[in-house]
């Protein structure tokens, strides 16, 4: 689910949909949560899925640590990556916003933890920017990730979470609610622990290019 | 999946979002057909959700008539009521264009035909000629104006330009048009018992 504070925009042809700020968000706050509505599906769902549905999912969906695709049920699957992104992946269920947001600013996260199917190039126009994102990228830059992740999280529990009673946690997640809503520091999962080598075999061939 | 000449609008502030026809759709075409990425909660999966989502479940889901509820994953669960519906056939798990929708004008249903609760009735400001002034889910006369409409309109389904044929399952089809053919009035029956 994404934040409350959000609206979905058209920006181009090109782009497609984005996710802005419609208010001020503090760093530290969940701009996303996986919640009960998203739907999880297996490679094999996907593969089994309609052309017109399978479209939908390989442009929309990411594969998670487990494998396992997230097609979220709200404008949540229209965030678009960056790669100077206002939030990071943390555990299994969270964007964390790792700086404070202004009303009007892109909702953008890293599409370099997603498991992408093929390299994905990029216009973010970040003065970091990698020009392609690749589904192994956080083997390289894990350790900014993970930085730019734990400073934020130190954070969490000193502001607003809409987004908390929603969330479907996983076993990943609950030592990290736990130690914040006891103001307690906790070691975030390193962005490289969410990397899955190889696409799936069954989706390899035919999977279109994210480019959302 | 709602059809592709559709796109979300802000309306006001009180009624929210809804969806609009980008082109004219014609009477006939199928504008929304269940799919495999849609959600059905039955009681017990309900129940097994935090109550933070009770909200959630109301304001986003529909009932199916049969004891469970489906969240649409696209557009589709924006679309607004009118007493006077260009929409209609959800329990068949597809609908289809009542009549011509121009380019500009909302895609609407009658909620009386969603199985609503009486908990669920809302004052009506669709503003249509016919507006009941509320949104009960005890209009039988309007349950089974909807059902006419869709009968007649099923009979130029294979007329018009069908971009969503591809999602809809023919035993559907064939179950709305025998059920419709030759049922009518028990329909309407149906719709109410359940809603009650």
């Amino acid at each position: 689910m994404i934040h409350p504070s959000s609206e979905l925009r058209f920006i181009s042809q090109e782009v497609g949909y984005g996710v802005f700020a419609t208010e001020h968000i503090p760093r530290g706050t969940f701009l996303w949560v996986l919640d009960h509505f998203d739907r999880i599906l297996t490679p094999a769902e996907v593969g089994a899925l309609q052309p017109m549905l399978r479209a939908i999912v390989d442009r929309y969906a990411y594969q998670a640590a487990d494998g396992n695709f997230v097609f979220c049920w709200d404008f949540g699957r229209y965030m678009n990556h960056s790669c100077a992104p206002t939030s990071r992946g943390v555990g299994d269920a969270f964007e964390l916003a790792i700086r404070d947001i202004e009303p009007g600013e892109q909702l953008t996260c890293e599409y370099g933890t997603l498991n992408l199917y093929e390299p994905m190039t990029c216009y973010c126009g970040a003065p970091n920017c990698r020009g392609t994102i690749r589904r192994d990228d956080s083997k390289r830059h894990f350790k900014q990730w993970d930085k730019e992740a734990s400073s934020a999280f130190a954070l969490a529990h000193t502001v607003p979470q809409p987004l908390l009673p929603y969330a479907r946690l996983g076993a990943r997640d609950l030592p990290l609610i736990e130690a914040m809503q006891a103001g307690r520091a906790a070691s975030v999962p390193s962005s490289r622990d969410f990397h899955i080598a190889e696409a799936p075999a069954e989706l390899r061939v035919a999977a279109g290019q994210r480019t959302r | 999946m709602i059809h592709p000449d559709t796109r979300l609008i802000a309306v006001d502030g009180v009624v929210g979002s809804g969806v609009i026809a980008t082109r004219r759709i014609p009477r006939g075409s199928i504008t929304w057909v269940m799919d495999d990425l849609d959600r059905t909660f039955n009681g017990a999966q309900m129940n097994a959700l935090p109550a933070s989502y009770d909200k959630l479940i109301e304001h986003w889901t529909f009932h199916d008539g049969r004891g469970s509820r489906v969240l649409c994953w696209d557009l589709c669960r924006y679309m607004n009521h009118s007493c006077e519906p260009n929409c209609g056939g959800s329990e068949f798990w597809f609908e289809v264009a009542l009549r011509d929708i121009e380019a500009g004008e909302q895609l609407t249903n009658d909620y009386a035909t969603l199985y609503m609760r009486p908990t669920e009735d809302f004052e009506c400001r669709c503003g249509a000629p016919n507006c009941r002034g509320a949104a009960s889910h005890t209009a039988t006369h309007a349950v089974g104006k909807v059902y006419e409409s869709l009968r007649t309109a099923l009979e130029v389904i294979g007329l018009v330009a069908q971009p969503l044929s591809g999602l809809l399952r023919a035993h559907w089809l064939k179950y709305a048009q025998e059920t419709l053919a030759l049922n009518l009035d028990q329909i309407v029956d149906t719709t109410l018992a359940a809603a009650e």
